[in-house]
């Protein structure tokens, strides 16, 4: 094969850019760094209810996705240590269903255990949340999600008049080369949404 | 630095510097060269960012008018999967090599 054409400077810069992006999100803490950023301030105080904002679903057979599930137990520990009086649970049907099964299985009285059914995505869950929970009095809630789920989470609930409380799942974030990259897509898509939901005058 | 994080770097440093000395007394190929064709593909990872782009910006347009035309609910996140990248991998490689050709 001949050379061809000249390399276009553009193409060059934009792979530049990139590979060095691929270096420093594999070979660097930057993604912990920002997962810790994005994860805010830890505020494990006593609150009305403990919201666990969906991630992920379930698979078919009704097993949790290792976001949900690490999130869910979080949330079941800080209620087992009487943080809050109710747990409420939001995502897809099956999702919530499966959290629900856990949560009891666990000890948690079905009393004390809220699905907030009927949300699609974050700004849906928040408004049904509001609906679900301010009948209840509910106001101060500790909110347990990943850490770079946080920021967009806590300012829509934050929005529609509750006092949140953060308690992200582990913030250190992976250690190895793949898993940091694999965050640095996460956080690349939350920061998508948090852009999108920022344009469209939700945040 | 743990001996951990320099493994791979490591692994993919020894092949290059095989792949050059192969190349080099093996195949004849000229190291003045290298240089060019590094560049090369720095420039097909740019192509690669470029499609990875106008995929995803496609596939929003393409969410948004589905649900706007179905009132039907769909995620942008079936856009966050991995195969995406490694199909405008594919794209930008086809074409790079479409456009090395026009000499040929």
């Amino acid at each position: 094969m001949q050379p061809g054409a000249r390399p276009a400077r553009l193409f060059v810069w934009i792979g530049a850019a990139a590979l060095l992006l691929l270096a420093a999100g594999s070979f660097t803490p930057l993604p912990n760094a920002l997962n810790r950023l994005m994860a805010g301030r830890t505020e494990l105080s006593p609150a009305e209810a403990i919201v666990v904002p969906g991630r992920g679903g379930a698979d078919a057979d009704e097993i949790l996705t290792n976001r949900s599930l690490r999130r869910t137990l979080r949330a079941i520990a800080l209620y087992q240590r009487n943080l809050a009086p109710i747990l409420v649970f939001s995502g897809d049907s099956g999702e919530i269903d499966a959290r629900v099964r856990l949560a009891r299985g666990l000890g948690v009285p079905v009393e004390h255990i809220v699905a907030a059914y009927g949300a699609h995505t974050t700004r849906e869950e928040s408004a049904v949340l509001e609906r679900l929970l301010r009948p209840r009095g509910v106001r101060r809630v500790l909110l347990v999600a990943d850490p770079i789920d946080m920021p967009r989470t806590r300012a829509l609930l934050e929005g529609r008049g509750f006092v949140v409380l953060g308690a992200p799942t582990a913030s250190s974030g992976p250690g190895d080369p793949e898993s940091r990259l694999h965050l640095l897509r996460e956080i690349a898509s939350e920061l998508a949404a948090w852009g999108y939901y920022r344009l469209r005058g939700w945040l | 630095m743990d001996i951990e994080h320099i493994v791979l770097p490591a692994l993919v440093l020894m092949t290059s510097l095989g792949a050059v000395v192969l190349g080099t007394w093996r195949l004849g190929l000229a190291p003045r060269r290298l240089g060019g064709a590094a560049l090369r593909a720095v420039e097909t990872i740019g192509l690669l960012v470029a499609f990875g782009v106008a995929n995803v910006a496609l596939g929003i347009a393409g969410v948004l008018a589905y649900r706007g035309l179905t009132g039907e609910f769909m995620s942008f996140y079936v856009l966050n999967d991995a195969i995406l990248g490694l199909l405008s991998l594919l794209q930008a490689l086809v074409f790079q090599w479409w456009r090395a050709g026009r000499r040929d």
